[in-house]
């Protein structure tokens, strides 16, 4: 057990939509199918956050509550590249698929995900992706801003 | 409403489907067409419009507080 840091552990990657079909047990096959983003990757943000919904009453000062909805977004950093522009041009605006996420990395080459390994499966929508502020001595980067269309599958293994 | 076309492709024995222009990026990753724009997905010109407007909904606080501050204080004596 040990604390890291994303470099050279995490694995990212791009599974075309209908390319999972099972979020929660993703095949290696599949998994090894997406697009590796990995080496375009700056900074992801995969989040959730749930909603209270007040519940007091008359009969106590305790402000009580109840559990509501939840929701997640999902966006992500990645470097443009004047001779391998891929993570560019995989994630045009309007593309459906699902980002794949191994934060502690997978047991294959390059960190790849394979069989009993932990997964975090996230199925989105490109809803932007727009290029950053150009700057002088400054790298070209782009974001990609996504909409969460199904419950992302935090705790997923990927299967044989 | 314009609906976005997606091209359906494989590899080995996985299938999937793509935009028409990030057709090449998934060629380069050993992908190919099967079937050239065949499917209709959302229509993207609507996913832009929810996010630059994003709709008021009613927050939970406000639809369980409204009963009580509706009614002042002054109104319950009379």
């Amino acid at each position: 057990m040990a604390r890291i840091i994303p470099n050279e552990n995490t694995w990212i990657g791009f599974a075309a939509a209908g390319g999972i079909t099972n979020i929660a047990s993703p095949t290696a096959a599949q998994v090894a199918a997406a697009i590796d983003l990995t080496p375009y990757t700056i900074s992801l943000n995969a989040s959730s956050r749930g909603n209270t919904v007040p519940t007091p009453s008359f009969d106590t000062l305790f402000e009580t509550s109840t559990a509501g909805t939840s929701a997640a977004t999902f966006d992500a950093d990645f470097y443009r590249d004047d001779e391998d522009d891929l993570a560019w041009e995989t994630l045009p605006r309007g593309t459906r698929g699902f980002f794949l996420i191994s934060r502690f990395g997978g047991g294959g080459e390059d960190n790849l995900p394979v069989a009993t390994d932990d997964l975090e499966v996230w199925p989105v929508m490109i809803t932007s992706r727009t290029n950053a502020n150009m700057s002088s001595n400054t790298v070209l980067t782009f974001t990609v801003s996504c909409s969460v269309n199904q419950e992302p599958a935090e705790d997923a293994v990927v299967a044989a | 409403m314009s609906k976005q076309r997606f091209v359906k492709i494989t590899k080995d024995d996985l299938q999937g489907e793509c935009l028409p222009s990030a057709v090449d990026a998934w060629e380069r990753n050993g992908w190919t067409v099967v079937d050239d724009g065949v499917s209709e997905g959302e229509s993207v010109q609507d996913v832009d419009a929810q996010n630059s407007v994003q709709p008021a909904q009613p927050q939970p606080q406000q639809i369980a507080q409204k009963p009580v501050s509706q009614k002042p204080a002054d109104q319950t004596k009379e």
